[in-house]
C-alpha cells in the first residue's frame, strides 16, 4: 500500500461521498469556507483514489452505506498501514433507537467510526473536522516516527551483517593463512635441518650462524602461525548455549598444567574462593594459564607470589590475579594486549611470541568482560583484572 | 644389522619434499623395503583397484596423507576399509593437520598411527620407528 497521505505533513482532505443531490458540493463548500481542504467523490471508488493521495478523513452520507457499500468500504479501510487510523464521518437521518443500534453494529469494520446526525450544522461539521484533522496529524507522526525507525533498523541489520560477514572472512583467512603457511614453513625448516646436517661439517664460521638463523626463524614464524590460530579460534561460538564452568575446577586444572613453572620457580600460589561461571571451560582454562603463566614468567628477584581471587560486582564476577613481579609500566597497560606486542624481546630472557594476552582480551570481550592491567610500575608488581558478566552463583 | 624381508611400503603424498623425507625415516631405520609412491588420490583409487582385481598385492603398510589432490585422504581410507583385499592393512596418517576432524576420522577408520608432520627434522625421522613397530607386529 502507498503512503495514504502527502509527503509532507499537511493534513490532507476531506473526502466527501453523498451520492444524493448537492449534499456533497455543500459540504464540502462549508469546509473549505473554514479552511479545510475538501474533494467530492461522486463514486464510491473515488473515496480509495482519495485515499491513495492522501486523505484525513471521510465523510458519507448513510444512503451510501447498504450493505454493499458498507464491504466496499471495508475493503478499502483495510488496505490502511498499521499507523493509520482514519477517520469516517457517517451522516445519519434520525432513526429510533433501535435501528440506530443495528446500523452503527454494521457500521463495526469500519475502525474509526463516529455519527454526525442530519440536519447538520456548519460549526458541527467544522468543528467534528478539524478535531479529525489533530488526530491525523498524529498518526502521520507515529507514520514518520515508525518509517524513521525503520530506516534505521534496516541501516543497522545491514551494517551488522556486513560486520559479521566480514568477520567471518577474516577469521576464515587467518585460518587459512596459519594452516597453508605452515606448510611450505615446514619444507624451509626441515631441509635447511637436513642441508646442516650433510654439509655441517665443511660449513665453517659465519655460514653456521646462517644456517641455524634459517631453522631459528621457520621454527619462530611456525610458533607465531600456531598462535595466530589459536587466536582465531576463540570466536568459534559453537556449542555456546548452557556452558558452565566451575572456576575452582578450572584454576586448579590450570595450575597443574603450570606446575614445572610453580616448581621452577618456588612460587607461592594463593587462591581464593572462585564462582562458577557462564564461561567455556577451555577459555577459562586458557585465561588462568596466559596470566598465571605470565605472572610467573615475569618474576622479579625475590621468590613470586601469586595470588588469584574474584568478587561479584554490579552483576558482573570480577577475578583479580595478582603478582609481585616486574610490573608493567603504566605508559604500555594497553599496548600489552595488542596481538604480538611485547615489552621484552621474545628471544631473550622472556620467551613467547606475545599472543596471551591478546588471547585473554579476546576471550574476555566474547563474553562482554574487559580486562586490564594495574601496575605501579616497573619491579612493583602487577594486578591483571578481568570481568565475565551474567547471572551466576557461587559454589 | 641382521637383513631383513622385503617390505611393500605404499606412500601416498603430493609433496615431493615430503616423499624424501619419510625415505630417509624408513631409512634410519635400516629397513628393508620398496616404497610405492602415489602423488594424488587418483593414482592411490587406482591402486585399490588394481588390488581388488588382483592385478598388485596389498602393501604390508600404507603412509597416507590426508590433504590429496583430487581424492582426500580421509575418502581413501575408508576405500581401503571397504576393499577386500587390504581391509586389515595397517595404515598410517601422515598429515600437517592438528585438526580433532581428522583425527577422528583416523579413529573411526581404524588407522594404526596418527603422525603430524613436524618441523623439526630429527622428529620426522621418528616414522621410521612407528613403521618398524608396524611391521614387526
Amino acid at each position: 500500500m502507498t503512503s495514504l497521505s502527502p509527503d509532507n505533513n499537511r493534513p490532507g482532505r476531506v473526502l466527501v461521498h453523498a451520492p444524493f443531490g448537492r449534499d456533497g458540493r455543500l459540504l464540502c463548500d462549508v469546509l473549505e469556507h473554514a479552511g479545510v481542504e475538501a474533494r467530492v467523490c461522486p463514486a464510491i471508488e473515488q473515496i480509495y483514489a482519495g485515499m491513495r493521495e492522501g486523505a484525513a478523513a471521510i465523510l458519507v452520507g448513510d444512503e451510501a452505506l447498504t450493505p454493499a457499500g458498507i464491504d466496499r468500504m471495508k475493503v478499502m479501510l483495510s488496505a490502511q498501514p498499521a499507523w493509520s487510523d482514519l477517520p469516517v464521518f457517517v451522516m445519519t437521518r434520525p432513526m429510533d433507537h433501535d435501528n440506530r443500534y443495528s446500523f452503527s453494529r454494521r457500521l463495526e469494520g469500519l475502525g474509526n467510526v463516529s455519527l454526525l446526525d442530519r440536519p447538520l450544522r456548519a460549526e458541527t461539521i467544522v468543528s467534528a473536522f478539524r478535531m479529525a484533522l489533530r488526530a491525523r496529524a498524529r498518526q502521520y507522526e507515529i507514520r514518520d516516527y515508525l518509517e524513521s525507525e525503520r530506516r534505521i533498523a534496516a541501516t543497522l541489520a545491514r551494517a551488522n551483517d556486513e560486520l559479521r560477514r566480514a568477520n567471518e572472512d577474516l577469521n576464515q583467512f587467518a585460518y587459512s593463512v596459519s594452516h597453508d603457511l605452515q606448510e611450505p614453513l615446514r619444507m624451509v625448516a626441515v631441509y635447511t635441518q637436513k642441508l646442516q646436517r650433510i654439509y655441517g661439517a665443511e660449513i665453517e664460521g659465519p655460514a653456521c650462524d646462517y644456517m641455524k638463523f634459517a631453522v631459528q626463524g621457520a621454527k619462530r614464524m611456525e610458533q607465531l602461525l600456531k598462535d595466530l590460530l589459536m587466536y582465531v579460534q576463540v570466536v568459534d561460538n559453537t556449542g555456546d548455549e548452557d556452558i558452565q564452568s566451575d572456576a575452582n575446577q578450572i584454576l586448579r586444572q590450570a595450575l597443574q598444567n603450570l606446575q614445572s613453572l610453580v616448581d621452577e620457580s618456588g612460587a607461592s600460589v594463593e587462591t581464593g574462593e572462585l564462582p562458577v561461571l557462564h564461561i567455556k571451560p577451555v577459555h577459562l582454562l586458557q585465561l588462568f594459564q596466559n596470566l598465571i603463566g605470565n605472572a610467573l614468567k615475569y618474576r622479579g628477584d625475590s621468590q613470586p607470589a601469586v595470588s588469584i581471587s574474584a568478587a561479584r560486582n554490579n552483576g558482573e564476577w570480577r577475578f583479580n590475579v595478582r603478582d609481585n613481579g616486574i610490573g608493567v609500566d603504566p605508559q604500555f597497560a594497553q599496548h600489552i594486549f595488542g596481538v604480538f606486542k611485547r615489552l621484552h624481546n621474545g628471544s631473550g630472557k622472556y620467551g613467547g611470541t606475545g599472543i596471551g594476552l591478546a588471547i585473554c582480551q579476546k576471550i574476555v570481550e566474547r563474553y562482554g568482560g574487559r580486562i586490564w592491567v594495574e601496575s605501579e610500575g616497573a619491579g612493583k608488581g602487577s594486578v591483571f583484572s578481568f570481568t565475565i558478566p551474567g547471572a551466576d552463583r557461587a559454589t | 644389522m641382521q637383513p631383513e624381508h622385503v617390505s611393500q611400503i605404499l606412500l601416498a603424498e603430493d609433496n615431493p619434499g615430503d616423499v624424501y623425507l619419510v625415505r630417509d625415516a624408513l631409512e634410519a631405520e635400516h629397513l628393508d623395503f620398496a616404497l610405492i609412491v602415489k602423488n594424488d588420490g587418483e593414482q592411490m583409487l587406482k591402486f585399490i583397484a588394481a588390488v581388488e582385481a588382483g592385478q598388485a598385492s596389498c602393501p604390508g603398510i600404507v603412509l597416507l596423507d590426508l590433504n590429496l589432490p583430487k581424492y582426500s585422504g580421509a575418502f581413501l581410507l575408508q576405500k581401503l576399509r571397504e576393499s577386500g583385499a587390504c581391509a586389515n592393512v595397517p595404515v598410517v596418517i601422515v598429515t600437517s593437520s592438528d585438526s580433532q576432524k581428522d583425527r577422528q576420522i583416523a579413529i573411526r577408520f581404524h588407522a594404526a598411527a596418527y603422525f603430524r608432520k613436524p618441523t623439526d627434522y630429527d622428529e620426522f625421522m621418528r616414522l621410521g620407528g612407528i613403521v618398524r613397530e608396524l611391521l614387526d607386529l
